[in-house]
């Protein structure tokens, strides 16, 4: 059961998680765990990553070829899966981010400033 | 490739070990083991769905389906032996059959178009590949190797040669440039 405090978190639309996964890994190689402890860390626990949803987002990232795995042991020397950023996921992280700004400003204009709001 | 082949136990080890990392993180944010093994599940969610997701996803779905497929076949076949046997029986009997009465290595083609060059005016040389290969003596043709499969051919070659009426252009090219038929 989601406690009040994670229900009041944003859910990821659909589509962001990979790019959040692409921009997580630019830092270096992480396991899935993680990745989502990064994003929930960076996004000042605004965001709640599922982690059910992330590993097929993982998977799909790994079949385009934009992010590589391998068996690696973490810090605490635990056995984990290390997810690495290749070039091609590089390219399609920065065409990604570039669409995500356009996205927003466009939305931004039509919402107008905030304090415009009632 | 090799990603697509990527087993759902290692899925399932990569869950564990998701599971196993977030629980340490808890314990040292101050949970007793239990709790936080127990938390670190419940925010994992469904483990089940989460693999079976992985499952569908993957290249295994295809391949299990193929080996049920061809089970369900031979398991359809077993239960009705007759029409399994005739089944297997047609064409081993019409190939083999065909592949023992015919001359040279290629069977069909060579007889295809033999016959047609012989009683169909209709194929021109240029029309037809093969004739005009059979046309030409051939270097280490099997024909050339082994006269005996031959000799078939020999008498339908010599009862058209007896009738004029029946010959046409290629059919006469064939008779000429053939070595069996000199010799004859």
């Amino acid at each position: 059961m989601p406690t009040r405090e994670e229900k009041d978190r944003l859910t990821l639309l659909q589509g962001t998680l990979d790019l959040l996964i692409l921009r997580t890994l630019v830092f270096g190689r992480q396991h899935g765990q993680g990745i989502a402890r990064a994003i929930q860390e960076t996004s000042q626990d605004e965001l709640l990553v599922d982690h059910g949803a992330l590993y097929p987002a993982l998977q799909r990232l790994e079949a385009q070829n934009w992010i590589t795995a391998e068996w690696g042991v973490s810090d605490n020397n635990r056995k984990a899966r290390f997810y690495t950023l290749t070039k091609t996921g590089k390219k399609q992280l920065a065409r990604e981010t570039t669409r995500w700004h356009r996205l927003a400003l466009a939305i931004g204009h039509i919402l107008g400033p905030e304090e415009a709001q009632v | 490739m090799f990603r697509h082949r990527r087993k759902p136990a290692d899925f399932s080890a990569e869950i564990e070990a998701h599971i196993a990392l977030e629980a340490d993180r808890l314990q040292s944010e101050g949970l007793n083991q239990t709790d936080a093994l127990a938390r670190a599940r419940r925010a994992f969610g469904n483990k089940g769905t989460a693999e079976e997701g992985f499952y569908d996803r993957s290249y295994w779905l295809w391949w299990d389906h193929l080996r049920k497929d061809l089970l369900y076949a031979l398991r359809t076949l077993r239960r009705s032996p007759t029409f399994t046997a005739a089944a297997i029986l047609t064409p081993t009997l019409g190939i083999g059959a065909n592949t023992a009465l015919s001359p040279s290595s290629t069977p069909l083609s060579s007889y295809h178009c033999r016959t047609r060059m012989q009683t169909a005016s209709s194929c021109s040389m240029s029309a037809c590949p093969t004739a005009r290969e059979a046309s030409r003596p051939p270097i280490s043709s099997p024909i050339n190797a082994n006269p005996a499969p031959s000799n078939i051919w020999r008498p339908i070659e010599r009862s058209r040669s007896t009738s004029p009426a029946t010959i046409n252009r290629s059919a006469s090219q064939v008779q000429s440039s053939r070595p069996i038929s000199s010799q004859s």
